[in-house]
């Protein structure tokens, strides 16, 4: 079965976040990058699926953005996919149109998965792999932790606020990972000098027959104002007093 | 005296070469050691094939060092007898066989030649009489070695490799003294020579078969134990390279050769990986010849197994049965790679086919290597100088290059590489700990005397942060003239290089040594075990040459200089507890990789105030037992039960301590979990805290918001 798997380039988590100087948008610059970690475990379980099966299948991995995105597709491919594809784009797409992308993709792909991660870490929209689902008239499975193939179909654990929703559904689909489903192997620079040889193919939206439409406006970003300190009390009836004070208990 | 004057040059002092050996039997004789001899050779040449199958760039030491280690280890035993029973044993065996073998060999020197130049012969008088004397007193130390080390393989530690041919090559070895006796008694009844008292033991032998028998039954008798005792001398000899006897050559290869340097590692070249995408050992081949001819070395004692911390805990790592399981590989796969054509560099152009079995998995599991803390106990202990830790990080390289790594050891390296530390805090926090003390950085006093490497536990850790508060209070009592590097210091990559992810190491490693020779540093003093090893064994690989110091050398300096102004007693800090009872936690990357033992004493020992006691641990110093962080171990994620570090926190509480004193955060962390997992009121506390209690202003410490 051939496996698509989407890869987003976002800065580091670790790394602290600084807004430009007119405030309107996040500085990127100087900031380390990675795959976004919900990506990482897309790819992850498509090498996963690919060694637990008999059958050989290729793993396409796809960035949509400039080139710096090579960078992580080059991580993908060293981690063991087969091939990528970047869709050159200048500036970031919202979510409707990033599906509209991906959409494209599939039809000149044709694979029989789409993994993605549930979110990218630096917007949160968690919005991509149900629109998807919803332009390729596509069954969906999103937050998996577990993925199973029986009978043709894949059996997928979701993770929802109230439990482990476990669900049935046919192929081909659009399933997205949470956090649960695997932990991501890590790519060395051994790694990255091999994949340097493996094919990555650049796709202008022309080429694949696809104009944006914009339907959202940044209109600004503020940074979280930093938590409040913590105090350090006596003892039990100190907390105990101090709760009463704030009315929390 | 008066045997000295009747000996000396007393060309009747001696004994026929030969005697009573018919010249058929002679002929016979060499013949057959030309056979045993070849198969010996022949044994060699397989096993030199073998180690050939490595990479090359196996250096010889210098000459000195060489002789030093031939001398010490070789000659003198020196580790092999620090375990008393076995040690000592091996000893006499060890000597009693080299003496009679120089001693074959000098018999050997005095016939050959004298066949052509009959003249040559040196075998006689005071010669011969001290000669004689020395053979027979290393028969017995041969037959006590013997009789001794079949007491323990009968008696034997579950440490103890051990197999039938184990018992036959004692056997032989025994028999070998014992029949040499009999022969030498033999010869002395027939042919009746001058002072026959200097072959005391054949002698005293001689007086017990008695002088009733007649010459030619004597002869007869000599000629077949002579017999029995030449096939069975040249039956070793044969089977030499065949047996554990092997471990002789190869343990002396190794350690006049390039034994391993704890705590220093060989560099990747990245020009290399950057050919080949290729780095570690993957397979047989990718060991150096160093490495193959070390697994020829292993006797299978065990004691690198009993001294192993991940063993002990129950994880599925020995070195010896790493050792043991790459030695049977190459003896599995190897022959056959031997045979294959080479390439022009010598080394094995072919790599093992992948039907046959293969080095990882197969012969070592990636979760044998991943439990190794690189605390080098295994190497420290080995008699032969085996590097069990070397291969297994070599080898985790391999795992590192090929994906085979993933959770929170993958993200540490992740942080080390995009944030700077493991923590993956961002660099401008990492002076948050100097909050509310004086510490300049080196662009705020560029005239330091030293610089004070933080590192980055210090930097984020809560609780080493206050080691290092105390240790700067302590430099600022003395007058020391330090300064920081504040948010430019990286991480030394200690952890990351040796979890074999060795170009985070390098490009960290690259970065710090611009930086510090950017500030013109020489002079570095650290808390930190792991950063002082990276600091002068890592570094310098790179172009980082600095005189390096560990705090507890420093403070003892100042101690020394009496430059610290400490109070009477450590009782002034209100709602302390006050050490009575102190034991020390050697790092292994202090104590036995650097061999720095006696100054966190020293410190110590100033520490403690009046009726306070310092109490050891049976496994201190050099033969410490590790906390279970080191190796990129801290990096991990481990059942609370199974941590090494609770192994040394109940051998620390059982000797009664109320405190342990640490010298390195790794350790402080561990043993900090682990006091508390064995639900003791201990105080796990660094020297530099301990040292600093002693300060006059120490309560103010006391009220900072950061303890």
């Amino acid at each position: 079965m051939k496996i698509l798997v989407t890869v987003k380039r976002v800065p580091d988590p670790d790394q602290k976040i600084k807004l430009t100087a007119d405030g309107r948008q996040l500085d990127l610059s100087g900031l380390p990058c990675v795959v976004n970690p919900f990506d990482a475990i897309a790819v992850e379980e498509a090498l996963r699926i690919r060694e637990r099966s008999s059958e050989a299948g290729e793993i396409v991995v796809l960035s949509i953005g400039a080139a710096e995105c090579e960078e992580q597709l080059r991580t993908a491919l060293a981690m063991g996919a087969d091939r990528g594809i970047r869709v050159d784009t200048p500036a970031a797409a919202d979510p409707w149109n990033v599906a509209a992308i991906v959409q494209a993709v599939v039809a000149r792909e044709q694979p029989g998965l789409v993994l993605m991660g549930k979110q990218a870490v630096d917007d949160d929209s968690n919005q991509v792999g149900q629109f998807l689902a919803a332009r390729l008239n596509w069954p969906q499975a999103t937050f998996a932790s577990k993925i199973e193939f029986v009978d043709g179909h894949a059996e997928v654990n979701r993770e929802t606020d109230s439990g482990i929703e476990r669900v049935r559904i046919a192929l081909p689909a659009v399933i997205t990972t949470d956090l649960r489903l695997n932990e991501p192997r890590y790519v060395s620079l051994p790694g990255i000098v091999r994949a340097r040889k493996k094919p990555l193919e650049v796709l202008s939206l022309e080429a694949l027959g696809v104009a944006l439409q914009p339907r959202v406006k940044l209109l600004g970003v503020t940074i979280p104002t930093s938590s409040r300190a913590g105090t350090r009390l006596r003892d039990v009836d100190d907390l105990v007093q101090r709760l009463k004070e704030l009315k929390v208990i | 005296m008066d045997f000295i004057r009747e000996t000396l040059g007393n060309t009747k002092l001696t004994r026929e070469t030969f005697g009573n050996i018919p010249k058929p039997s002679q002929v016979l004789f060499y013949a057959l050691a030309v056979l045993a001899c070849s198969i010996l050779a022949y044994g060699l040449f397989c096993r030199a094939r073998l180690w050939w199958l490595g990479q090359p760039g196996w250096r010889w030491r210098s000459l000195g060092r060489a002789a030093t280690g031939f001398f010490r280890e070789v000659l003198g035993q020196r580790r092999v007898v620090r375990r008393l029973f076995a040690g000592w044993s091996h000893f006499f065996l060890f000597w009693g066989f080299a003496i009679l073998f120089i001693g074959t060999l000098l018999l050997m020197a005095d016939h050959w030649p004298a066949e052509i130049w009959p003249a040559w012969h040196f075998q006689y008088g005071l010669y011969y009489a001290v000669y004689k004397m020395t053979l027979d007193t290393a028969g017995i130390a041969l037959i006590a070695g013997c009789l001794l080390l079949a007491y323990r393989r009968w008696t034997r530690p579950s440490s103890l490799g051990h197999n039938w041919r184990d018992w036959a090559i004692l056997a032989a070895l025994g028999t070998m003294g014992l029949s040499g006796y009999v022969v030498e008694a033999l010869r002395l009844l027939w042919s009746r020579p001058l002072l026959p008292g200097v072959s005391y033991v054949g002698y005293a032998l001689a007086q017990l078969i008695g002088h009733g028998h007649s010459d030619a039954a004597l002869r007869t008798a000599h000629l077949c134990v002579w017999w029995g005792h030449a096939l069975l001398g040249l039956t070793i000899v044969a089977v030499f390279p065949y047996a554990r006897l092997f471990h002789a050559i190869a343990g002396m290869l190794n350690i006049t050769g390039e034994p391993a340097q704890l705590g220093a590692m060989r560099p990747v070249s990245l020009e290399e990986v950057e050919q080949t995408g290729k780095v570690g050992v993957g397979n047989i081949s990718d060991f150096t010849r160093g490495a193959l001819l070390q697994l020829d070395g292993c006797m299978e004692c065990g004691r690198c197994q009993e001294a192993c911390p991940a063993y002990a805990s129950g994880k599925p790592l020995t070195p010896r049965g790493v050792v043991q399981d790459v030695k049977r590989l190459l003896g599995t796969i190897g022959p056959a790679l031997a045979r294959q054509p080479r390439s022009a560099d010598g080394a094995a152009a072919a790599e093992p086919s992948p039907a046959g079995p293969q080095l990882h998995e197969d012969t070592v599991t990636a979760e044998t290597l991943w439990a190794c803390t690189t605390c080098s106990a295994c190497v420290e202990v080995c008699p032969v100088r085996i590097d069990p830790a070397g291969m297994i990080i070599d080898m985790r390289r391999y795992l590192v290059a090929e994906g085979q790594l993933s959770g929170p050891p993958a993200t540490s390296l992740r942080r080390m590489e995009n944030s700077n530390n493991p923590w993956g805090l961002p660099s401008e926090q990492r002076m948050e700990w100097a909050d509310g003390l004086d510490v300049p950085t080196v662009k705020q006093r560029p005239d330091f005397e030293i610089l004070y490497w933080v590192g980055c536990a210090a930097a984020y850790d809560r609780r080493v942060r206050r080691v290092a508060r105390a240790f700067v209070r302590l430099m600022q009592a003395a007058g020391v003239r330090f300064a920081v590097l504040g948010t430019e210091e990286r991480c030394t990559g200690d952890s990351a290089r040796r979890m074999g992810e060795e170009f985070i190491f390098q490009s960290l490693a690259t970065a710090n040594v611009e930086t510090l020779n950017r500030y013109k540093v020489r002079k570095i003093v650290t808390h930190c075990p792991h950063c002082f090893n990276a600091l002068t064994k890592d570094f310098p690989q790179f172009g980082g040459h600095y005189e390096v110091v560990h705090h507890s050398q420093l403070l003892a300096e100042l101690l020394r200089q009496g430059r610290l102004p400490l109070d009477g007693d450590g009782a002034s800090r209100p709602g302390q507890p006050r050490a009575k009872r102190i034991t020390l936690h050697d790092p292994c990357y202090l104590a036995r990789v650097n061999e720095i033992t006696a100054p966190p004493r020293e410190v110590l020992s100033q520490a403690v105030s009046d009726g306070a006691t310092l109490v050891e641990m049976a496994r201190r110093g050099r033969t410490t037992f590790c906390c279970g962080a080191g190796g990129g171990r801290m990096w991990f994620e481990e059942a609370p039960s199974q941590r090494i570090g609770n192994l040394r926190a109940q051998e620390a509480l059982a000797t009664g301590a109320d405190t342990v004193a640490v010298a390195c955060p790794f350790c402080m962390v561990m043993m900090t979990d682990s006091v508390a997992q064995a639900n003791s009121e201990a105080r796990v506390l660094d020297i530099a805290e301990l040292l600093a209690e002693r300060l006059p202003d120490s309560p103010a410490e006391k009220q900072n918001p950061q303890t």
